[in-house]
């Protein structure tokens, strides 16, 4: 398993302003910071400062980081999986139990966000470097993000369309108004988040690879 | 439902339908498309991509169950 973090060009030397540039290259920040337009517009304080400060972290960590990672197969062991997949479902019956629009509910994502956030970010400490090549791009990359784009103007012409921004309207129902429904039962919730979790645990392992 | 809550909904139903198909194509021929665990992993050689796409998911689970 190849080991090593590759530096973008000169992203070490790099400070300030060419770091923020640097990262307008990427894909991440851009739609971060469109994600942050429309969330203006809807008016949610609270996604307007969790997308602003997750914008920030990713300018923040930049220099720190020795930029992209040099192997698209981590290999990294699923070490107790149906040990892990049963611990995570333990506590997506915890997270189930309350209100969803309880303040417990809230303080258990905040909580979780806490560790995951934890995790990612403990990741880059190492900040290695070597001479490995990028890895190449799998067969046929864009056709996913084609099918997200897409979904992404669903989603933009429905909101746009809704006659206030911060009312869901059955006209026009965004993805979350036709899920959300789905979810109020706590059956279904806890499966949801079982699967919620096991996803979060997935990326924080494909992270945490590039480290090991 | 209206015309427009049904072509909303028709085009999400296709959206998640070619999910699954690609998904499916892909595992089947691994040499002619990726699969979306494939791009994931493919897209966090980028250490930006790592924190956004953590970050994006757990918004989405939160944004979902709290409903807000």
């Amino acid at each position: 398993v190849p080991d090593a973090a590759v530096p973008r060009e000169g992203s070490r030397e790099r400070q300030g302003l060419g770091v923020f540039l640097g990262l307008l290259g990427e894909p991440a920040l851009p739609v971060l910071l469109l994600a942050l337009v429309a969330l203006i517009r809807r008016g949610y304080l609270l996604d307007i400062t969790l997308v602003g400060g997750v914008a920030l972290l990713l300018v923040l960590d930049a220099p720190r980081w020795a930029g992209r990672t040099a192997s698209a197969e981590p290999g990294f062991p699923a070490p107790r999986r149906p040990a892990t997949s049963a611990a995570l479902a333990l506590l997506a019956g915890v997270m189930a139990v309350p209100n969803p629009t309880s303040r417990v509910t809230d303080l258990m994502f905040a909580i979780t966000g806490a560790v995951l956030l934890a995790l990612v970010w403990g990741s880059g400490r190492s900040g290695r470097s070597s001479d490995s090549a990028a890895p190449e791009a799998p067969p046929r990359w864009w056709l996913w993000p084609a099918i997200g784009v897409a979904v992404c103007l669903v989603e933009l012409s429905t909101l746009l369309a809704q006659p206030a921004p911060r009312v869901d309207s059955p006209d026009h129902p965004s993805m979350s108004t036709l899920l959300e429904p789905g979810l109020v039962a706590a059956p279904t919730r806890w499966v949801a988040l079982w699967l919620w979790l096991l996803g979060c645990w997935w990326l924080v392992r494909r992270v945490r690879a590039w480290d090991s | 439902m209206s015309t427009a809550a049904a072509v909303t909904v028709t085009a999400y139903l296709t959206a998640a339908v070619a999910c699954v198909a690609l998904q499916l194509w892909a595992r089947r021929h691994p040499d002619r498309a990726t699969t979306l665990g494939g791009l994931v992993t493919w897209a966090m050689r980028r250490r930006a991509t790592q924190l956004a796409v953590v970050f994006v998911w757990w918004w989405f689970g939160w944004h979902l169950v709290t409903q807000r």
